[in-house]
């Protein structure tokens, strides 16, 4: 501790006690005398400040400490002291440094008398506040800047209770900062997997980062909102984990461009938006009010039945009976009677009439699936049906008039089965008139993730669910899936996860097993294509409504402008 | 003449209000008539999709559902079954049960604290 000679009313004893406790103290300590000179002046203060005992010993405290622009109140303070007046034994006032800085102190004063019970002496203990300030400061001037995003943030403890909430998140949520504060974060964020997996609990227990979940949450008006979040953990300096950090956006404009994207790649109930399907759409009614056959190829589990249906819905015939056999399903004898039925008696169980499929199909659509199954002898019948228009039924001696519109398909190579001799040219030709070609879903991976969310929304509708849609990991896969079995594959896979999936989104786990181990082993990449294929499209969509302005269709999109226009440069979109 | 019921059903997640009806992991139903602290019944109803619970509970004649959030279509079927939905309730269960039969619970009451209980 330093001194001066100015005034000293302590015993020696008391002087070396006090010398040590002072000096020792881990606060800044500055005794002065009523007069405002400084007496003692102990190690903190010099750390903080700057300055050496020399320096300020004997000297005012207003010259040496205090700001120009607190000079005048400091005057007035030691004037009223030696007036005998009081003055506040706490403030928070500034101090200035040597090199001209300035600390925000909070002072204690404690006023030491003599024994004639005058004040002598002004024993002032100070706590420096600067770095709480500047800490008050970052922490505003931090949450001026999460203002201002459109996504919403939430900082948890690592308890998961709520520290802050920016604007944005209190939008979604419906819940003011205060209401939130030291709430537990499911209570206010009430998102879809807070029962089964938390991923900010994730985050802070492993450090690990979990990005782009697409949930929804519930607002506070019981609002369900899709959202995408991330989460990370918050750490000390130290790399402590001291709390988590989410930050979620609102996908409701995204979900609606879904829906709308559906709705424009939707044709009677075929979804696609390949480019052989966009013709097909084109031509399809034209071709359905044409009343040609057609015969529709395509690999099993194409769609085939579908494009048949929308050709009977299309035609005149719609209000007329829509009737499909399966050929490859009937042998051959039963194929005959199926198709033109049969008389009573003509065989031993025929104790009746029946009436056959083209009699059942009279003025509408007769859809022969496998058509390339059937054999020669039924082959020659049928000919003579598309020919004639007519055809006796087993054990008839009437002819009857068949007003049938013929559709045909199958997943075989007729032509080469004609080559063969399996199959008959002249009925090839008849049933050929008009051929139809569908791609498998391999060919055309950009329909994948319109299909899932086609058949996630049935699925939904029929079981009494409510699943958002399939995780990105289980898309991914998906989307990298060959699908020998084509769309009814994909079907059985959605309505699989849809009994597994006890959450609110297909995770992986929900798949059946062949597809998760066949996954591990490789990644082709087409996945990542579908995504981006969809991506753009709902760019251009997005794009389209909103007259091709940027800005509103970043908006709309839930995203940066900027990163609009960089997703717009890598898929070549010309606003 | 047949008794009429006077249960409540509270929607639960780990003790405490679940934050949303379709999370439930467990329904617990309360007779409020008596004293009970416990629950006279509770329902795992993990398994079931929140239609399913929502169809138990119409079953079981509550009359009464405490829970955080809820969906509107949910809560149109519970009101055409004449059960009152208290939403946007957070809290422990039994906090907000005692609540609850001090008449003091109403929808979008927020954290709900028993202040009379004794401390731990």
């Amino acid at each position: 501790m330093e001194k001066s000679s100015v005034v000293d009313p302590f015993s020696s004893y008391e002087k070396v006690l006090l010398e040590q406790v002072i000096y020792r103290a881990d606060s800044l300590i500055v005794i002065s005398d009523i007069q405002g000179r400084i007496q003692h002046f102990n190690k903190k203060a010099q750390e903080a400040t700057g300055f050496r005992p020399e320096e300020v010993l004997g000297k005012s405290w207003s010259e040496i400490f205090v700001p120009p622009a607190h000079q005048a109140k400091f005057r007035r303070m030691y004037k009223a002291l030696q007036d005998g007046k009081s003055i506040p034994r706490n403030e928070k006032y500034p101090i200035r440094t040597k090199e001209g800085r300035e600390l925000l102190i909070a002072w204690d004063r404690s006023f030491i008398k003599d024994r004639r019970d005058k004040i002598g002496l002004i024993l002032s203990v100070g706590h420096d506040l600067t770095p709480l300030k500047i800490m008050e400061e970052e922490r505003s001037h931090t949450q001026t800047i999460l203002d201002s995003i459109t996504d919403g943030v939430i900082t948890v403890d690592p308890n998961l209770k709520i520290i802050s909430l920016n604007k944005a998140a209190s939008r979604m949520t419906d819940f003011n900062r205060e209401e939130a504060f030291g709430q537990y974060c499911q209570d206010i964020f009430r998102c879809n997997l807070c029962d089964t997996f938390c991923p900010l609990k994730e985050s802070i227990g492993k450090g690990k980062e979990i990005v782009n979940l697409e949930r929804t949450i519930l607002s506070r008006q019981n609002r369900e909102i899709p959202i995408n979040l991330s989460t990370t953990v918050w750490q000390d300096q130290d790399g402590n984990p001291i709390g988590g950090i989410l930050v979620f956006r609102d996908l409701t404009s995204v979900t609606e461009l879904r829906k709308e994207l559906l709705e424009k790649y939707s044709f009677q109930d075929i979804i696609s938006k390949n480019k052989v399907f966009l013709v097909l759409f084109q031509i399809l009614p034209d071709i359905a009010k044409s009343g040609a056959t057609v015969l529709i190829t395509g690999e099993s589990g194409t769609g085939k039945e579908l494009v048949a249906k929308a050709l009977h819905q299309l035609s005149p015939r719609k209000d007329r009976p829509f009737v499909k056999v399966n050929c490859g399903a009937l042998p051959e004898t039963l194929l005959e009677s199926e198709l033109f039925g049969y008389k009573r008696g003509a065989f031993t169980d025929a104790k009746q009439d029946k009436p056959g499929r083209f009699k059942l199909a009279e003025g509408g659509t007769l859809f022969l699936d496998e058509i390339g199954d059937i054999s020669l002898a039924i082959q020659s019948k049928l000919l003579r049906v598309l020919e004639t228009k007519e055809y006796e039924p087993l054990g008839g001696t009437r002819t009857e008039k068949a007003d049938v519109r013929v559709v045909s398909a199958t997943n075989k190579n007729l032509w080469t089965q004609v080559q063969t001799g399996e199959f008959r040219e002249d009925l090839y030709y008849r049933l050929n008139l008009f051929p139809i070609e569908i791609p498998p879903l391999r060919d055309r991976t950009e329909d994948i993730p319109l299909l899932i969310d086609h058949f996630v929304t049935r699925f939904n509708h029929v079981h009494g669910r409510t699943i958002g849609g399939l995780d990105h990991s289980a898309l991914e896969i998906l989307l990298n899936h060959h699908y020998p079995g084509n769309v009814r594959e994909l079907q059985n896979i959605i309505e699989h996860a849809f009994i597994l999936c006890k959450t609110s989104y297909v995770s992986p786990d929900c798949l059946p097993a062949y597809l998760r181990k066949r996954n591990q082993k490789k990644d082709n990449g087409r996945g990542r294509k579908a995504i981006e294929e969809f991506e753009r499209d709902m760019i251009l969509e997005a794009l389209r409504k909103n007259g091709g302005n940027a800005k509103e269709t970043a908006k709309e999109m839930g995203i940066h402008r900027a990163t609009l226009w960089r997703k717009m440069k890598r898929m070549k979109i010309a606003q | 003449m047949k008794q009429e019921k006077n249960d409540i059903a509270v929607c639960v997640l780990g003790g405490r209000i679940c934050p949303r009806f379709d999370l439930s992991h467990e329904i617990h139903i309360y007779d409020v008539k008596t004293s009970d602290r416990e629950p006279s019944e509770k329902i795992d109803v993990s398994s079931l999709s929140p239609l399913e619970s929502l169809n138990l509970l119409v079953g079981k004649e509550v009359r009464t559902v405490i829970v955080g959030g809820i969906q509107e279509r949910y809560q149109a079927i519970f009101l055409d079954h004449h059960i009152k939905v208290i939403w946007g309730v957070m809290g422990e269960v039994n906090d907000v049960i005692q609540v609850y039969k001090k008449k003091s619970l109403y929808p979008g009451i927020g954290r709900v604290f028993d202040f009379n209980k004794p401390a731990r």
